[in-house]
């Protein structure tokens, strides 16, 4: 598409810029009116310029106090969520520590559990068999070394859990 | 694992005030340089957006990332450009984000509908133009907007819409024909279509 704009219009938005559409030289508003483009120029320039000034007057903007206090308080805003990113990566890092611990130890204790599992259903065959006299020898074995690993990875799981909670749902 | 008091909290929120505060002017400077810009720009934003709101949303957030910017400017007309730049990327954002929002509503909370004041016939026209605004596409408005409202040169416009200075005649062109077709009801060169 050919653009075929004139050589004046340069001068005369100059005008209207500065003494609006009254302060045209004679010269330029005869041209102006002889001339499609510079005609065209005139009533968008004209039209645009009517309402940038309605809309500045109309504009109700902050103070420059207010508006300085609530970037001051934004910035500050960022700045504190900046500085407890460490806090939170350091956070997230030990609980991810002591969620590997706890895999650890559920890990090797297992084994352990199964052998646990098989002392209760037979203290439970031999309770319903009325021989009591068994029981004292299985509670031996719960107290074997992976039984306590047992209990240690139930505390464990006990303390991490709230302390997990805690962090999901605190706001900082 | 550590715990966070509330006096850390505090302390950090202090540290925070010192330190990462950093604005590129300080209070006077922003506070002149606010008094000269705040109007034009929301009258920018708000021809961009065609809703007053978001144009106070967007002039905050304008005016934070130029005081974040921590850019050098030479003189006050190259701070103003810059601030129009941002003025007009948070527009662009902003149109991305909401494709399927209508831009212009002419309701009576908007700032389409001049405000109180305006005598009918003043009124009428003013609804008249914003109508056509809004009926053109979004860059044209602003190229309009910037070089007959604004008065910019073809250089600050090019800054304020990352357009190439040489490119800006043509499209300043045909962005004014298209609105003068719109003015002057040609649906045929003012594109008879709502821009988005």
């Amino acid at each position: 598409m050919r653009h075929a704009d004139c050589p004046r219009e340069a001068e005369l938005l100059e005008s209207l810029l500065t003494t609006g559409p009254d302060g045209c030289p004679d010269g330029l508003r005869s041209h102006t009116e002889a001339c499609a483009s510079c005609g065209a120029l005139l009533e968008v320039a004209l039209a645009l310029r009517g309402e940038h000034a309605a809309s500045v007057h109309e504009a109700s903007v902050p103070s420059s106090a207010v508006m300085w206090w609530r970037l001051q308080m934004r910035a500050r805003r960022e700045a504190t969520v900046r500085a407890f990113q460490p806090i939170a990566v350091a956070q997230a890092i030990t609980l991810a520590c002591a969620v590997g611990v706890l895999a650890a130890v559920i890990g090797q204790v297992v084994p352990e559990a199964s052998r646990v599992v098989a002392w209760l259903r037979a203290l439970g065959n031999s309770a319903a068999a009325a021989g009591a006299a068994s029981v004292p020898a299985s509670a031996a074995q719960l107290l074997s070394p992976g039984g306590i690993a047992l209990g240690l990875a139930g505390a464990l799981f006990l303390i991490v859990t709230p302390v997990a909670i805690y962090l999901a749902l605190s706001d900082r | 694992m550590r715990d966070v008091t509330l006096s850390d909290i505090d302390r950090l929120d202090e540290s925070a005030g010192e330190r990462d505060i950093a604005l590129a002017m300080d209070e006077d400077a922003f506070r002149a340089f606010y008094e000269h810009t705040s109007r034009p720009v929301w009258a920018y934003l708000a021809r961009l957006t065609g809703s007053a709101t978001e144009a106070d949303d967007l002039l905050q957030e304008a005016y934070f990332r130029l005081l974040r910017s921590g850019a050098g400017f030479e003189t006050e007309r190259h701070r103003r450009q810059y601030l129009f730049r941002i003025a007009t990327n948070l527009v662009l954002d902003l149109r991305r984000r909401r494709l399927t929002r209508p831009e212009v509503a002419l309701s009576a909370d908007g700032v389409d509908v001049p405000g109180a004041g305006a005598d009918a016939r003043q009124l009428e026209q003013r609804v008249f133009v914003r109508g056509a605004m809004a009926r053109i596409k979004p860059r044209e408005r602003a190229l309009l907007w910037l070089a007959y409202a604004e008065g910019a040169s073809h250089d600050e416009i090019g800054a304020a819409l990352g357009l190439k200075s040489a490119s800006i005649r043509s499209m300043l062109f045909r962005a004014r024909r298209r609105l003068l077709g719109v003015l002057r009801g040609d649906g045929s060169r003012g594109g008879g279509r709502a821009a988005r």
